[in-house]
């Protein structure tokens, strides 16, 4: 993985096969989840944006 | 939401690193988290860099945002990337030496780009797992041409009319080598 060109170090690597084994699935689950959230910040977001128009 | 492909390749078996501006897109449109899923998949796994964590979470000053912000980041179904001590110093060499490839390139190309900090990091990964990573990002012109390849673009109408552009860029080896042999002949130019 360590590469030596003249003056440089670098760390290079092939492409090892992912291993989905130690990740993590984005799945429906997931994704209800994060919507729950995505609506959320909206709601707080046009809050936020009356309260200043308002200077308050 | 309307998505539309360039390349039509499938991303398949890939660590994608999500760019800040990716990643907050999706935080504001809950139509790209089923795109998300279907990256998913196929048998890709989203990952979320740490410095990427860092831009995405900074400069928010509003409490509630605060905590909806750091559940959305720290949700299962992104993977956190590794950040042990013996990474980051690898790493950092390579964004030190990538910053050195981009500075030489710059000067022999019409490159125009000026990538950050975070930029010089994702692309860092991606020298790490050269086939299986790519980088999903907005600001494709932060990952130059002369080093990386795009193998897909999206685009995104939204509901507002605005347009998005999102490309995924791995690094090309054969270009990275190529780079790396002409710094090589000028630094050993005496």
């Amino acid at each position: 993985m360590e590469k030596i060109v003249g003056k440089n170090r670098f760390y290079i690597a092939d492409g090892e096969p992912i291993n989905k084994g130690i990740g993590f699935n984005f799945d429906k689950e997931a994704v209800k989840r994060l919507e729950v959230l995505v609506e959320e910040n909206k709601k707080i977001t046009e809050k936020y944006k009356k309260t200043m128009m308002v200077g308050v | 939401m309307e998505y539309s492909r360039f390349n039509n390749l499938d991303i398949e078996g890939r660590y994608i690193f999500l760019d800040n501006d990716f990643l907050s897109f999706v935080f504001e449109e809950k139509d790209a988290l089923s795109k998300l899923q279907e990256l998913s998949e196929k048998n890709n796994l989203l990952m979320i860099d740490y410095f990427v964590k860092f831009e995405f979470l900074r400069e928010v000053f509003i409490p509630e945002k605060i905590n909806l912000k750091e559940n959305f980041v720290s949700d299962k179904g992104f993977n956190s990337s590794d950040n042990n001590f013996k990474t980051f110093e690898k790493l950092q060499e390579n964004a030190i030496f990538l910053s050195k490839l981009y500075a030489h390139q710059k000067q022999k190309t019409n490159y125009k780009g000026s990538p950050g900090l975070v930029d010089l990091f994702l692309a860092s990964r991606l020298m790490m797992h050269t086939e299986t990573a790519v980088v999903a990002t907005g600001n494709i012109k932060d990952f130059p041409a002369t080093l990386f390849d795009i193998i897909d673009v999206w685009n995104v109408l939204q509901q507002d009319g605005a347009m998005r552009t999102f490309g995924f860029l791995k690094l090309n080896k054969e270009k990275f080598n190529r780079c790396v042999s002409e710094l090589d002949k000028l630094e050993n130019k005496k």
